[in-house]
């Protein structure tokens, strides 16, 4: 070929270059939202013979546990095969008619696909869920006051602890300051004082990492509620030099579900690697993937939990 | 003045009086002049057109094809002593020359014969109705020029006596023009169209005969018009000078004789006869103004071509003696213009037409399917190859994902195409290739985020197409072939693009539409 043709072929070729690349059926577009997760599976499931797939159920509505107003949002749906880990992609926000008050309420919920037509048919058995996990999304014109989880959400969908703390405010009024190293990675008490010799009588507590069920990477520094060094404070005032925002929270440590003031955050920039702020309750807890439950016997629990003593709810 | 032919006529009124014709040519000229190829022939057309349609016999007829000066001279002068003794009423006198000549002498191989002695010797004779014809020729390349030298114009006299009688000159081009004789026509334009007209082509006022003014007036045009597509115009021209009541008759077309019969057209347009094929010599070229005109024809098979703006409609038939044949009850086949610029048969040298097509693509994106299109083109149709330009667009909408997005793909394609067309009968076959340049639109409608997308690339591929002639300048054709795109798609992975891939599918198209040829 001569310079001429050369030219033409580097002419089409970078032609070829410009552009967006073409897409096929499979594609839909930049995800809003994505998360990781594992599947657990209790009792038999024998591998190939159930068409398992994940999907997010819209809750219109809330609390109630009536599946067959349940809504799934089959762009997300997911086939999983166990045992396995999984990664759901969300591609659009939930239908305004699939709200519950002002913001969508969604499970993550396993089912049976019999048909296999790649959505949830009413006569397919759900067979498990995220049980404690779930997505809230919230739409930019939200309003705070008008929520259903009585918290800020950031906008957008959001990854939450179930069960929420439903209808009532949570206990700003339990908020503390604590002269305690709350939310610091730990390996023993010390590491949570500034002082060595502080630590036990202030009520500090160090949760090690691999201390029950649920994995705090490097250890957690906690300070027990009658902790006399953690005093009442309000969100938005100053901390004295030295505190740490605090909130107490109800954990399991070491086979007990005991609250504990953990540290308070508006977003996950204040919490540790590995750690995100879990926007339900603000707190800096484990980034912990979503762990699905398959049960061939499941029944959907409540997403809510009933308020009586001004306490979050615990974490399992 | 250069007189480039020069008829001399002397006219008498009469329609049974003896005519006497005399007919010279002569391929040859002088040392500087090339050979003619046609003179001698277009003299004995000429004869054979007055002896089949004229009042003129074999006694009255005299052919010198190739004679020199001295012969010329003698055949002259002892027609007008034979003339003179003979004492016939209103006897006429026709005197044709074809070949080559200057301003002053016919050039007769190396001898010349003045035109001052030669108009003596016509204008000398005793017959009533006096003519001479001369066609001058100087030979060209492809189209011969047939010519004279610059000259003053030949003056012309006219004879002032009481009966019927005039002097008359005609020439087949103007001072300082040249006569042309043609291949195709395998004649001077001028003699050609002079024997068209005598044979009916000039029958205006289709009254069966054909008058000198007639005859004249045909001749003028067609020769104008056959010149305007050659080398330079040629005007022949015709002065006479007439006594008497009644126009002069030439030659009675609807009285033939012999082995001649007529040939009836009832449908206007110029007609070019053919000699028992397409291919063999061309008999008359004639262009019909009115329905219903005669021409007369040697009892044989013609190829009849009528020539119309957007096609050609052909004839077959069949001249028997003495009767008369109506062409419009023939069959005919029409043949478009882009058969013949494809068959070499048409004097234009291209057909510009456009095309306006529909049909389907197979899916160059798995999962798409099969998608409509609509392609509109132009193309230049040449006597090898047909070029073309064309426009497409295609486009689809799909839902994807259990319905919840819809994704609306346009496609524009602009391409060239390089046919070569095989023309059949009744349709044509068509194999050509086709380089497309191509740029892609993809559009989601989503609640979600998914930006509208443009890419480029292009395609190549074989066409087939086949078409056959629904109307006159409109036909229909199918059209379709193998076609492989070359582009860039994305890699999808879990419904996001997270990389790119140069594709190059194989696939088909199929299409249906009308071209339209201007």
């Amino acid at each position: 070929m001569n310079l001429r043709s050369w030219s033409c072929l580097a002419t089409m070729i970078s032609l070829l270059s410009c552009g967006k690349p073409l897409v096929d059926e499979s594609y839909r577009g930049t995800p809003l939202f994505e998360f990781e997760g594992q599947l657990d599976v209790q009792g038999r499931f024998e591998p190939g013979v159930h068409n398992i797939r994940l999907s997010i159920f819209w809750l219109p509505d809330g609390p109630a546990t009536i599946r067959q107003h349940w809504v799934e949002q089959s762009s997300a749906s997911v086939v999983v095969d166990f045992p396995s880990s999984f990664a759901v992609k969300v591609f659009e926000p939930p239908k305004p008619a699939h709200y519950f008050q002002s913001q969508a309420l969604g499970r993550l919920v396993l089912y049976d696909d019999l048909d296999q037509n790649g959505q949830y048919s009413r006569d397919e058995p759900i067979v498990g869920e995220a049980p404690n996990q779930g997505l809230v999304y919230t739409p930019p014109d939200h309003d705070e006051a008008q929520s259903f989880t009585t918290v800020s959400f950031p906008q957008g969908f959001s990854l939450i602890q179930y069960p929420l703390r439903c209808r009532t405010r949570p206990p700003h009024s339990l908020d503390a300051g604590c002269a305690l190293l709350i939310g610091a990675p730990c390996q023993t008490l010390d590491d949570c004082c500034k002082q060595a010799d502080e630590c036990e009588p202030y009520g500090a507590v160090c949760i090690p990492e691999n201390s029950g069920r649920q994995r705090f990477p490097g250890g957690y520094c906690v300070a027990r509620p009658n902790s006399r060094v953690c005093t009442p404070h309000e969100r938005g005032r100053d901390l004295g030099e030295g505190m740490v925002a605090a909130r107490p929270l109800s954990i399991n440590y070491v086979g007990r579900i005991l609250t504990m003031f953990v540290k308070r955050c508006e977003s996950s920039a204040e919490c540790r690697d590995e750690y995100v702020c879990e926007p339900a309750y603000q707190v800096c807890l484990p980034d912990r993937p979503v762990r699905l439950a398959m049960n061939a016997e499941y029944e959907p629990g409540s997403i809510c939990v009933e308020d009586t003593n001004q306490e979050m709810p615990s974490m399992e | 003045m250069v007189s480039g032919c020069i008829c001399l006529m002397t006219l008498t009124a009469g329609a049974t009086s003896p005519t006497y014709l005399i007919a010279i040519g002569n391929n040859a000229g002088a040392a500087n002049e090339v050979e003619l190829l046609y003179a001698e022939r277009d003299a004995r057309q000429v004869t054979r057109v007055f002896q089949e349609l004229g009042e003129v016999s074999g006694k009255t007829t005299m052919l010198l094809a190739g004679e020199d000066a001295s012969t010329v001279r003698s055949a002259l002068l002892d027609l007008n002593a034979r003339i003179r003794a003979g004492g016939e009423t209103n006897p006429k006198l026709i005197v044709f020359y074809s070949g080559h000549a200057d301003s002053k002498a016919l050039h007769l191989g190396n001898t010349r014969l003045d035109l001052t002695e030669l108009r003596a010797i016509v204008k000398g004779s005793s017959a009533s109705v006096r003519l001479l014809v001369i066609d001058a020729c100087r030979s060209g390349a492809v189209t011969r020029v047939k010519g004279v030298k610059a000259t003053p114009l030949f003056k012309l006299t006219y004879d002032t006596g009481q009966s019927a009688q005039g002097f008359a000159i005609l020439t087949s081009s103007s001072a300082g023009e040249n006569s042309q004789e043609s291949d195709r026509l395998r004649a001077s334009f001028f003699s050609h169209h002079l024997v068209s007209g005598l044979r009916g082509a000039a029958d205006k006022n289709m009254d069966g005969k054909v008058t000198i003014d007639e005859a004249y007036q045909y001749t003028y045009a067609q020769t104008l018009k056959s010149s305007g597509r050659s080398l330079e115009l040629q005007h022949p021209t015709f002065e006479y000078g007439l006594k008497g009541k009644g126009g002069v008759i030439l030659t009675r077309p609807s009285n033939s004789k012999g082995r001649t019969g007529r040939l009836r057209i009832e449908t206007p347009g110029l007609y070019l006869i053919s000699e028992g094929s397409e291919s063999g010599p061309i008999a008359m070229e004639v262009a019909v103004k009115k329905g219903g005109t005669v021409v007369a024809l040697p009892h044989r098979k013609y190829f009849v071509q009528r020539r119309g703006l957007n096609s050609y409609r052909e004839y077959e038939v069949t001249i028997s003696s003495r009767r008369t044949t109506r062409l419009d009850t023939h069959p005919y086949r029409v043949i478009d213009y882009d058969r013949l610029v494809r068959k070499g048969g048409s004097q234009r040298g291209a057909v510009h037409g456009l095309t306006l097509m529909g049909g389907f693509r197979g899916q160059r994106i798995e999962g798409m399917g099969t998608t409509p299109m609509a392609l509109a083109g132009y193309a230049v149709d040449f006597s090898t190859l047909s070029l073309g330009l064309r426009l497409g667009l295609s486009q689809f909408e799909t839902p994807t994902h259990n319905e919840v997005q819809t994704l609306t793909e346009r496609d524009w394609s602009l391409g060239i195409m390089v046919q070569r067309f095989i023309d059949f009968d009744l349709v044509s076959i068509s194999l050509g290739i086709l380089v497309e340049g191509l740029v892609f639109e993809q559009q989601f409608q989503t609640r979600g985020e998914a930006p509208a997308r443009r890419a480029f690339g292009f395609s190549y591929g074989a066409l087939l197409g086949i078409e056959t002639t629904l109307w006159t300048g409109l036909a229909l054709r199918l059209e379709g072939g193998p076609t492989s795109s070359v582009f860039e798609q994305a890699v999808v992975d879990g419904g996001e693009a997270v990389g790119q891939e140069l594709r190059t599918p194989l696939t088909w198209s199929a299409n249906a539409g009308v071209v339209i040829r201007l």
